[in-house]
């Protein structure tokens, strides 16, 4: 009988019989070479097994010789060499798919591939989705028709045999390890990646074996690299830093912002920060070890250096013009006005400066900030005068009134979050 | 590093290796220990030595797996051996847990009960204490509070030395082996080997080494804090044998349970002894109750691809809090039935077990050899010997077991 179907799962043809041109059975099925083609992967060779007095020999065969995929598969290659060796590459099922994890980028999880869901067009097969349901793995065990059975009886309209839990392979980066360059091979690509948020992608990394996270870690560009390391917890951070080159860790914590870099820095040993300071660029190694002095729980070790103070005698359209340029990490939502000495002046709102007239002057629209803290303040203290004002950033002044630094509000509710839950989010227990 | 740094390391990776090892003196296992020493007296403390290296073996290959692949002992088998293989075992698995889980739940019912409190009142209490503590810690506090458990066993020794042996019988014992082809001697032995090396054990054990985040360079420390749980607790199993053997092999006084055991030592060595006993046999319940049911829960979960982990929600993960929630109450539930055949189903447990564990084993040496997973840390020849003979033993051993259970306790 012709199978008609379009879609084939890898379970149906694994250890299927594959018979050959002279229309006896050569082997079973074993494996399948796969190449990245876009936008799905190709079956570019199936992999036969035989036994033979108690040893296991293999055939490659390349899917042009496929005359139909049955199950039984035929295939009318003109010669067929079995040998003892497997045969490897870099990208096949067995290898790199089934009950192995990927990472799906759309639900921004780490899965275990239990079933492929394969296209066939001709005698062509292509991956088209990758099934992690449960469902799958009662497939592979063979076990479907009586489970189908059981749970329709029990339960027709269950979700189990209406929804199949298949991802859609664009979602879905193998771990293709390159042992070279210690990276994976991106398969999705970088945009894609860089469009999930940096704590979701920390969260993935989290999840991953030790030995995966470290090549996915480094496959990503150094702008994904740096949001992500600030977001992860302090043993994976040290434990990704351990095995990094030093100019590696030092473009990345040029990369983070100010605040997060010092929370890191402030874990390694005191001689390891020195070398790292003096590899740096001057200027932002001259900052972080100004931040550095500071006590984590004080507004010191709270700010940020990365805030825009403008000469309150500017114009606003050149502000405007200077919040244009600066880089992504600076907090632009207050613009703080200073004077010659650097003394806080006044603050404007972002708001503020777009809806004033281009040529008045920045003294004109700042209003004096309603509310400043000590770099000596406790973080107790910056809260409640943020939630007092509704600040969504504070300034923080020394003792001459200058401008030292800003506090923002996502830095004060990471110290409440992790003050006063018990449970930390991302802790996995046993 | 200097010797202070060395201590230091040590200190940091200590925590899976002695907790499952004291873990696994739960309620089954000191049972079967006091059934031991009350059965059989002094002649079967000899073994001890052997069960101590084999565990030792094998808990070591197991926490060295999971220091150098960085993944569980499930994952490691469903991607080496797939998922028919992986999913059967962990079906098995969960059987065999649900039996240790009604072991434990009726070893905290009969132990409050001889401290005079109603089963059906204090049962449910402290199960839901535990439950709560479990769904509310964090795994840091939960390691410390189960590190701190582990001292309490220290109520073993002194019974053992309130029972008064006769240290010259026991260190004869303890050194000069004394085997008996008869019934109760072998099926014993089986028993104490089949509770003391634990299938689910070893994927809690691995678990937990990687929850720790132990680094490949510290492997060797933690090979040694693996070492020192065993040898903890193998000495706890030798004091709950001595005080037994002492006391009602002596007077020939035959038990079923662990706490007739405590009930029956008051008699004759003292209150404290027996008192003793009891709180003993209430820690590891207790203790025990709380990790085997999340164990289950995480372990099958994994394997299927459930969401799992304590910081999730009922919502976010379903089956996982469901499951859990599912072997505490059948746990619980359970052992409150009147007259429901406990000891029967504890046996039936104990068949799985035997026939779960060689096949573990098994497959624990052919992933320590493979070189993609263990790189250079891979056996060494002379050590692959001694680990093929004694699994060789202990899955004669195991079978063994199963034949004696079916045709002894049916």
């Amino acid at each position: 009988m012709k199978d008609n179907r379009v879609f084939i799962f890898f379970s149906e043809i694994s250890n299927c019989k594959v018979i050959g041109p002279k229309g006896v059975s050569i082997g079973k099925l074993h494996d399948l070479f796969l190449t990245s083609e876009e936008p799905l992967p190709r079956v570019s060779h199936i992999i036969i097994k035989k036994s033979y007095k108690f040893k296991t020999f293999y055939a490659v065969i390349p899917t042009q010789k496929i005359a139909s995929i049955g199950p039984p598969i035929r295939v009318t290659p003109h010669e067929i060499k079995f040998s003892p060796n497997q045969p490897s590459s870099d990208f096949t099922v067995l290898k790199n798919l089934i009950d192995k994890q990927v990472v799906d980028v759309h639900e921004r999880k780490i899965v275990r591939v239990n079933d492929l869901h394969l296209l066939k067009i001709d005698n062509e097969l292509r991956v088209a989705h990758v099934d992690i349901g449960f469902r799958g793995i009662i497939r592979r065990l063979g076990l479907q028709k009586i489970i189908d059975k059981i749970i329709k009886s029990i339960a027709p309209k269950s979700k189990y045999l209406s929804q199949e839990k298949f991802i859609s392979w664009k979602y879905i980066q193998p771990l293709l390890l390159n042992p070279a360059l210690g990276t994976i091979r991106l398969t999705v690509p970088q945009e894609e990646i860089s469009k999930i948020p940096p704590a979701d992608l920390s969260d993935m990394l989290i999840e991953l074996d030790i030995y995966d996270r470290l090549p996915f870690f480094k496959s990503l560009d150094i702008k994904t690299k740096a949001d992500i390391f600030q977001e992860l917890p302090i043993e994976i951070q040290k434990s990704i830093s351990d095995s990094l080159l030093e100019n590696e860790l030092i473009e990345i914590i040029h990369e983070m912002e100010h605040d997060k870099a010092i929370d890191f820095l402030k874990q390694l040993p005191k001689a390891t920060v020195k070398k790292l300071f003096s590899k740096m660029d001057p200027k932002t190694s001259y900052e972080l070890s100004l931040l550095l002095m500071y006590e984590e729980n004080s507004a010191g070790g709270l700010m940020t250096t990365e805030f825009l103070a403008i000469d309150e005698n500017m114009l606003v359209k050149d502000c405007i013009q200077m919040i244009k340029q600066s880089s992504e990490e600076t907090k632009v939502e207050e613009i703080y006005a200073t004077d010659e000495k650097k003394q806080l002046k006044g603050v404007a709102s972002l708001r503020k400066l777009l809806t004033a007239k281009p040529d008045a002057k920045l003294s004109s629209i700042a209003l004096p900030p309603p509310a400043f803290v000590h770099p000596k303040s406790n973080f107790k203290e910056v809260a409640y005068l943020m939630h007092k004002y509704n600040l969504y950033m504070i300034p923080v002044v020394d003792e001459n009134k200058t401008l030292v630094g800003i506090i923002s509000i996502d830095d004060v509710l990471s110290k409440f979050v992790s003050e006063s839950w018990r449970r930390s989010l991302k802790e996995k227990y046993f | 590093m200097n010797f202070y740094q060395k201590i230091a390391t040590l200190v940091s990776v200590i925590g899976p290796g002695i907790i499952t090892a004291n873990v696994n003196n739960d309620a089954g296992g000191i049972a079967i220990y006091s059934l031991a020493g009350a059965h059989l007296g002094y002649k079967i403390l000899w073994s001890l030595i052997p069960i101590c290296l084999m565990l030792i073996i094998v808990q070591e290959m197991v926490s060295r797996m999971g220091v150098i692949s960085g993944k569980g002992l499930s994952d490691l088998i469903r991607e080496k051996y797939g998922v028919r293989i992986s999913f059967y075992i962990i079906l098995l698995l969960v059987l065999v847990n649900l039996g240790n889980i009604l072991a434990n739940f009726s070893g905290i019912a009969a132990s409050v009960q001889i401290f005079g409190m109603s089963k059906y009142i204090f049962l449910p209490i402290l199960v839901f204490l535990v439950w709560l503590i479990v769904i509310r810690g964090t795994y840091k506090i939960v390691e410390k509070i189960f590190l701190i458990a582990c001292l309490f066993y220290v109520s073993y020794i002194i019974s053992g030395f309130l029972a008064k042996p006769s240290w010259s019988e026991v260190m004869k014992s303890l050194l000069i082996p004394k085997f008996e082809f008869k019934l109760p001697y072998t099926t014993m032995l089986l028993g104490m080997v089949g509770s003391t090396i634990a299938p689910w054990m070893q994927f809690y054990l691995q678990a937990n080494i990687i929850e720790k985040g132990i680094k490949k360079k510290d492997v060797s420390y933690s090979k040694i804090e693996v070492i020192l749980g065993c040898v903890m607790a193998i000495i706890i199993a030798f004091f709950i044998i001595v005080a037994c053997a002492s006391t009602l092999h002596k007077e020939g006084i035959k038990i079923e349970t662990a706490d007739q055991a405590a009930l029956a030592l008051e008699p004759l060595a003292g209150k404290y002894c027996s008192t003793l006993f009891a709180v003993g046999l209430l820690n590891a319940s207790l203790f025990a109750a709380s990790i085997l049911p999340l164990s289950t829960a995480f372990c099958l979960c994994e394997s299927i691809g459930w969401e799992v982990g304590l910081n999730k929600s009922f919502a976010e993960a379903p089956q996982f809090y469901s499951i859990y929630t599912l072997l505490i109450v059948l746990g619980a539930g359970i052992v409150m039935i009147p007259n429901f055949p406990l000891i029967k189903v504890m046996f039936f447990s104990q068949v799985i077990n035997g026939f779960l564990l060689p096949i573990i084993l098994f497959l624990i040496i052919f992933l320590i050899n493979d070189k993609d997973i263990m790189g250079n840390y891979t056996n060494s020849k002379t050590y692959n010997i001694i680990c093929h003979v004694s699994v060789v033993l202990l899955g004669l051993l195991g079978l063994l077991n199963i034949l004696f259970a079916i045709f002894v306790h049916s």
